[in-house]
């Protein structure tokens, strides 16, 4: 048997670059494994820092009222967030062109809805965090009506990213009514989480415990249902679409969205959440609660993950022309 | 700075292909030769690092020179020049010129891998005085190509084909291709037909048959003036010549008599039938091919070329009714047969052990529907005929009748002429044993295992002492390296080759590289391929060009075009006037006319190219389109002559429908091989007068375990080995799903548990392997596998071109077994067995 | 008004890749980055089987999903209908690669050198490319197809159209029902990809059979 001339080495390298593949195509822009396999990723945690962020500003005023949890949650967006997408952008000290178009473009009416956000948040947490000098007491008119506006504009940056998403019409995993949703459930789940463990790090109560645990038992089976009508749509919808399931439930990225978004994601903690009522001691408790919450995160953060990576763009080019 | 055409030249009217816009990377490629390097490491194989030593050109011209006089003194003969086809016109100042000046026989084309001058280009020289053909895409209306991509991106004048092709299409001309993948030229056919590798020619000949034998559809007006037909055979096989003028006799059907073909008396004759000749039984040549073609049923050949009898017939009847026999047309007033169907054949058609006769039975349907060379047909490439350049009239040539009144092409690129063939040399001088033979331009004998024992045997006086090589890369381009290397190339004492990159070649094989100048660095005249005196270029009538290539930059660093060192060589030698005497030999064969360098070019003055060029082309064009003229126009055209194009018409010349001089010629050959004691040094048999298929080694492997049948086919974005070098090409190469990857059925991947991307290897019965990428596809023939372009780089000199695509010359062995008996080309196509690559990760 | 648009004809195209080459070398787009790209698309079963090669660029839509999409206004529609990134307006938030659907968008990390992939031009010539790239686009932005803006205003064709050998792209006035173009996508019956996203794309392509 003669040797191989090329010395073994023949043939090997071949890649072809996603857009010249004939049928569905991956998008390489957003999230882990990218054009900038890595760089890329920081929008992915921009977005999750975002989601959970604001929701946990929310929960830490409306649920709950924890001034320490409630400004995390602002520095968390005002701070997290801006940073991670400036690492994403690939000419960042034009950033702020961002917020040009909001008449059109759901990127800039996300980021207006941060800084707006992040301005109505700091204003109200002002007075509780040290500024005494504001003109306004928290418990008054004003500072309520800060409060609305930090929690509406909340919302807004909760919910954005979903449809950042929804207006991408040719990547049919993403062409879909429930990404709005879907994202915000996940950022008020992820607001409760970090509210959680914000709580247990600083050594505080919880107040409300029931409350709270009902609501969360209620978000973790949203989540669950929207994701199983999510992944039922998929399957009547187009090819494009079905690939998309098949890369979401058999490929690497099973394990992001499966492994640790469904199941330690989601079914995973609502089981903790059940045995919460049980737990022997308060610690033991706290833990419990604890380890739900970083793995309701994980879920999170692998959801949102999944989908970027399983957004696949509709062939270019159908048969039959 | 870049590259765009030039719109009103007809060379391409301003289209320029992927590989000529890319050409500024290769002009400005770091890994470019830029200066001439020395072997340091004696050792030459496949992977050794031979130490390259930059030295000046001063060391470099002493150490050639030397070499070459000691060559020289020693015996000439010992000195084999090589070239690259991709630069034609230079090729003839560079291999055939110096090796004529230098007194040795000795060279082939490298580029083409010992297949380029064998047989497509003979049969194509016999049957229409052309390197080639190609459909007359202005009125043809159903071509059929076998394993040939005429118009669609790759070979000769390949813009302006496509341009033509695209037009004809639009304009409802049908294409069938048979072809065993779907090529380029099948998926925008009308209908592909798949049919296995090395089968066309029982296709063809079936369909032949038919077209003769069951549906009379055949001109026999053309089959009695231009062919052979009707020339009587005796029983002996030969022609019945007439006793006293000694031309072949013909039946008189009118006086009811036999005369001799050329007769004035002769208005009609017989094409069927038997006539005694002085007591000798003879019949008409078409007679016999009639009666022979008869085997060929369609049956039969579809158990050959797995393609549906009824699919022959029907395709067979189409080119026979299409073909409108009879019909006439009327062109810038003149009236022309109008026949709108051709038969093309070409690379794929060819690269089979029996080349000669699988191209012959493909050309055979146009010469048997008289579409030869008419409105509509199969047109010759050459020119065959040139009026002469208005003005000077010079270039003036035409095709003429032999004694025989067979066709004589007047224009051919090389030295040897199809047609009549050469008496065989006894013994033969050169190493490849081609003198002996007369169809081949060269064959494969002197890579051949037992290449010693037949010199011996021939009593060569003399052996393998210097080879000059001129851009090729041999290693990757004639076949299994190991082979070549072991049996030929190690055997020269000195090798030195010009080249624009250290290839394989060069790392394995040479001694001393010298920096070629680029074709974006230098001077050449008549760019294009086939460059015959005139370049032709869109076929049909338009306009012929003769065009310049001139240096776009100076040479940068040390390089410097090879045709300077030759001219400089041939000084250094003492071979001046020997050179100065073979250039204008070939300047005047090639070209035409009576040109003598001498008279311009004083007794001490040193050779210049650009002064030859510009006497060439001022005594072509006249005093005023001299070098200076082309520096600043690039080209100069004129309008073809409807006498050009269509010129059969106008020529009372034959072909043969009968090769009854192969039998003769084939016998005097068989003589000289029997003689020296090597009676079975090719299969005799095969020179014989009739048409046949035989099978490749590929037909008769009974190892089951080589299930797979492979072949190589032509990508439009490379050119020989040469571009996988070129970024642009190599990033675009990559992303096409087919230039760099093996081809593989659907059905067949999923029997054999492969899937998209794996690596496999691919195995031939010797145990020679190639590795490469799966693509899966339902686009090619389930026994079949198919790979692009002569990629598979591993040289260090060309790290671009590095481990990309598949290395498929591995494949091909080098051997009697793969060499056609009658045109010693070489058989391409290999029975492999495919198995994943174990333990490699995907790319 | 002038609407540019483009008539690919399927039928006469031959995937030589002329204009994928065309296009790098009049724009100089370094590696990874393919304004004009021809596809392969196979379908059917052997041996029915169809290989179309199909070229594909921006389809500079009427309605452009980019333009809408883009938070900083780098990405405009001109009054002659050609879609334009102006690059030093564009921020490299991708999200009009991510929003076009027909992969026209390409997003450049870094220049590189052919030859040795660094930052660093590798010979004369790959400073002029990586310069003449810098004048059309820049690292860190979105670039794409620009209908070959700089031709178009010296009166000539769009490179890719010009270098085409089969001539099967034709460039022209989509609003002037005599050019070329209309009258190519009236009587050949001319279809743009994918109508349903509503983006009414000015490159129109003519059937393969």
């Amino acid at each position: 048997m003669s040797q191989s001339t090329s010395l073994g080495k023949g043939g090997v390298c071949v890649m072809q670059q996603e857009d010249f593949k004939p049928g569905a195509r991956t998008q390489m822009e957003w999230g882990f494994g990218g054009r900038r396999r890595w760089r890329d990723g920081a929008l992915l945690m921009a977005l999750f820092l975002g989601g959970i962020g604001a929701g946990q500003f929310v929960v830490s005023t409306w649920l709950i009222d924890s001034v320490t949890s409630a400004l995390v949650g602002l520095i968390v967006v005002g701070v997290g967030k801006t940073v991670a997408h400036l690492v994403y952008l690939g000419q960042p000290t034009r950033f702020y062109r961002l917020f040009l178009r909001p008449k059109t473009s759901w990127i800039s009416r996300g980021l207006i809805f941060m800084v707006v956000f992040v301005a109505f948040g700091a204003a109200y947490l002002a007075p509780d965090i040290g500024f005494a000098w504001v003109p306004w007491e928290t418990g008054s008119t004003f500072s309520d009506a800060l409060l609305v506006g930090a929690i509406l504009s909340a919302f807004l940056v909760m919910v954005y990213d979903g449809f950042v998403l929804l207006t991408c019409k040719s990547i049919t995993a993403w062409n879909t009514a429930l990404m709005p949703p879907l994202f915000f459930t996940y950022a008020v789940a992820g607001g409760t989480a970090m509210t959680y463990l914000t709580l247990i790090a600083m050594g505080s109560e919880i107040p409300n415990q029931s409350t709270l645990t009902t609501i969360d038992s209620v978000l973790l089976v949203s989540m669950f249902a929207l994701l199983v009508i999510y992944i039922v749509n998929m399957t009547t919808s187009n090819a494009t679409a079905r690939e998309s399931l098949r890369k979401l439930t058999t490929t690497k990225v099973a394990i992001a969205f499966i492994g640790v978004a469904i199941i330690l994601g989601l079914l995973v903690p609502l089981t903790l959440t059940l045995y919460h009522e049980v737990a022997a001691t308060e610690t033991i408790a706290s833990v419990l609660l604890a380890l739900s919450s970083i793995l309701e995160l994980s879920g999170d953060l692998s959801v949102r993950h999944s989908i970027l990576r399983a957004g696949l763009h509709t062939p270019v080019f159908s048969e039959g022309l | 700075m870049g590259i765009e055409g030039v719109p009103e030249s007809p060379q391409g009217y301003g289209n320029i292909c992927a590989k000529g816009l890319s050409s500024v990377m290769m002009l400005y490629d770091p890994s470019r030769l830029n200066y001439p390097l020395l072997r340091t490491n004696p050792e030459k194989g496949i992977g050794v690092d031979p130490g390259w030593k930059r030295i000046s050109w001063d060391e470099a011209m002493d150490l050639l020179t030397s070499k070459l006089s000691a060559c020289l003194k020693k015996d000439p003969r010992g000195l084999y020049t090589v070239g690259s086809p991709t630069f034609p016109a230079e090729r003839a100042f560079n291999i055939l010129s110096f090796r004529k000046a230098f007194g040795t026989p000795n060279y082939y084309t490298g580029g083409g891998g010992l297949h380029c001058g064998n047989g497509a280009h003979m049969i194509g020289g016999i049957y229409h005085a052309s390197w080639s053909v190609i459909p007359d895409f202005k009125y043809c209306n159903l071509a059929v190509y076998w394993g040939c991509s005429k118009g669609h991106g790759a070979g000769h004048a390949a813009n302006v084909a496509a341009k033509q092709a695209a037009d004809a299409k639009a304009r409802g001309m049908r294409l069938i291709v048979f072809d065993p993948f779907l090529s380029t030229q099948a998926s925008t056919a009308e209908e592909w037909v798949p049919i296995k590798a090395g089968t066309d020619a029982a296709a063809a000949l079936s369909m032949a048959n038919l077209l003769l034998n069951e549906y009379g559809l055949y001109d026999r007006d053309y089959i009695k003036w231009k062919t052979n037909g009707p020339y009587l055979v005796a029983p002996d096989g030969l022609y019945r010549r007439d006793q006293t003028s000694g031309v072949p006799l013909v039946y008189n059907t009118t006086e009811k008599r036999v005369e001799p073909f050329n007769s004035k008396r002769v208005k009609d004759c017989a094409l069927e039938g038997e006539f005694e000749v002085d007591g000798v039984k003879c019949a008409p040549s078409f007679q016999l091919l009639k009666n022979h073609l008869r085997k060929y049923s369609p049956e039969h050949a579809s158990e050959i070329c797995g393609v549906s009898a009824n699919t022959l017939r029907r395709i067979a009847k189409e080119f026979g009714e299409e073909a409108k026999i009879g019909s006439n047309i009327s062109i810038e007033g003149k009236t022309l047969p109008y026949r709108p169907v051709a038969s093309i054949y070409f690379r794929g058609s060819q690269g089979h052990y029996n080349q000669a006769w699988d191209c012959m039975s493909l050309v055979l349907l146009n010469h048997l529907v008289g579409s030869a060379d008419v409105p509509g047909g199969a047109l010759a490439f050459g020119p065959p005929v040139h009026l002469g350049y208005p003005g000077t009239g010079r270039l003036k040539y035409s095709v003429e009748p032999d004694k025989d009144g067979l066709l004589v092409a007047k224009n051919w690129p090389y030295a040897h002429l199809p047609y009549p063939p050469l008496e065989p040399k006894d013994p033969p001088e050169r190493l490849d044993l081609q003198d002996m033979f007369y169809i081949p331009t060269y064959t494969t004998i002197m890579g051949w295992d037992n290449n010693e024992e037949l010199w011996q045997k021939f009593k060569i006086p003399y052996r393998p002492d210097v080879m000059i090589s001129f851009a090729t890369n041999q290693i990757m381009s004639v076949g299994n390296p190991n082979t070549l290397l072991k049996n030929f190339l190690k055997k020269f004492n000195f090798i030195a080759s010009f080249n624009i990159y250290s290839t394989e070649f060069e790392e394995s094989a040479a001694d001393l590289v010298l920096p070629d100048a680029c074709y974006l660095e230098r001077y050449a005249c008549a760019t294009t391929f086939p460059t015959v005196g005139v370049s032709c270029h869109a076929t049909g009538l338009g306009e012929w060009i003769w065009a310049i290539r001139q240096p776009a930059i100076k040479p940068m660093y040390e390089r410097r075009p090879m045709i300077d060192v030759i001219l400089e060589l041939s000084e250094r030698l003492g071979l001046r006037d020997r050179y100065l005497e073979a250039a204008r030999e070939w300047v005047n064969r090639a070209y035409g006319g009576d040109l003598d360098f001498k008279k311009f070019i004083g007794p001490n003055e040193k050779l210049n190219f650009e002064k030859m060029l510009d006497i060439i082309m001022k005594d072509r064009f006249g005093p005023d389109k001299g070098l200076d003229y082309f520096k600043e126009h690039g080209y100069l055209k004129w309008d073809k002559r409807i006498e050009e194009v269509y010129w059969r018409a106008f020529n009372d010349v034959r072909v043969p429908v009968y090769l009854e001089w192969i039998i003769r010629a084939g016998r005097k050959s068989k003589a000289v091989a029997e003689k020296y004691g090597v009676p079975d040094l090719v299969d005799w048999s095969a020179h014989s007068g009739l048409p046949d298929w035989r099978p490749c080694p590929t037909h008769t492997e009974k190892n089951p375990e080589y299930d797979l049948e492979a072949f190589y086919w032509r990508s439009a974005l490379h050119t020989y080995s040469m571009t996988m070098q070129n970024p642009w090409l190599s990033e675009v190469s990559q992303n096409d799903p087919y230039t760099y990857t093996i081809q593989l059925n659907t059905e067949t991947a999923a029997r054999k548990g492969v899937k998209e991307g794996d690596l496999v290897w691919l195995e031939n019965p010797k145990g020679s392997k190639a590795r490469g990428r799966v693509h899966v596809t339902d686009g090619i023939r389930p026994d079949h596998v198919a790979i692009a372009a002569n990629a598979g780089h591993w040289s260090k000199g060309l790290p671009i071109a590095k481990d990309k695509g598949v290395f498929f010359n591995e494949l091909i062995e080098i051997d009697k077994e793969h060499t056609c008996p009658v045109s010693l080309g070489q058989d391409i196509c290999v029975k492999v067995k495919l198995y994943k690559d174990g333990g490699a990760r995907g790319g | 008004m002038v609407r540019l648009g483009m008539v690919i004809d399927l039928k006469r195209c031959t995937g030589c890749h002329t204009c994928t080459v065309a296009c790098k070398a009049e724009h100089h787009t370094p590696p990874g980055v393919f304004w004009a790209k021809v596809v392969r698309v196979e379908s059917g079963k052997y041996p029915t089987v169809i290989r179309q090669a199909v070229p594909l660029l921006c389809m500079h839509c009427k309605e452009p999903e980019c333009e809408k999409v883009c938070p900083t206004g780098a990405t405009k529609k001109k009054d002659d209908g050609t879609v334009t990134v102006d690059s030093k307006l564009c921020v490299g938030c991708r999200y009009c690669a991510v929003a076009c659907p027909y992969g026209a968008r390409c997003f450049t990390p870094e220049w590189k050198d052919y030859f040795t992939g660094e930052k660093k031009p590798s010979s004369q010539f790959a400073e002029y490319s990586k310069k003449k790239w810098l004048e059309e686009s820049d690292k860190g932005v979105v670039s794409k197809c620009n209908f070959c803006e700089e031709r178009v205003k010296e009166g000539k064709k769009p490179a890719c159209v010009n270098a085409c050998p089969t001539e099967a792209r034709t460039f022209g006035d989509l609003d002037d029902p005599e050019s070329e173009v209309s009258q190519l996508i009236k009587k050949r019956r001319g279809m743009q990809l994918h109508p349903e996203y509503g983006t009414d794309a000015c490159v129109y392509y003519l059937p393969g059979r």
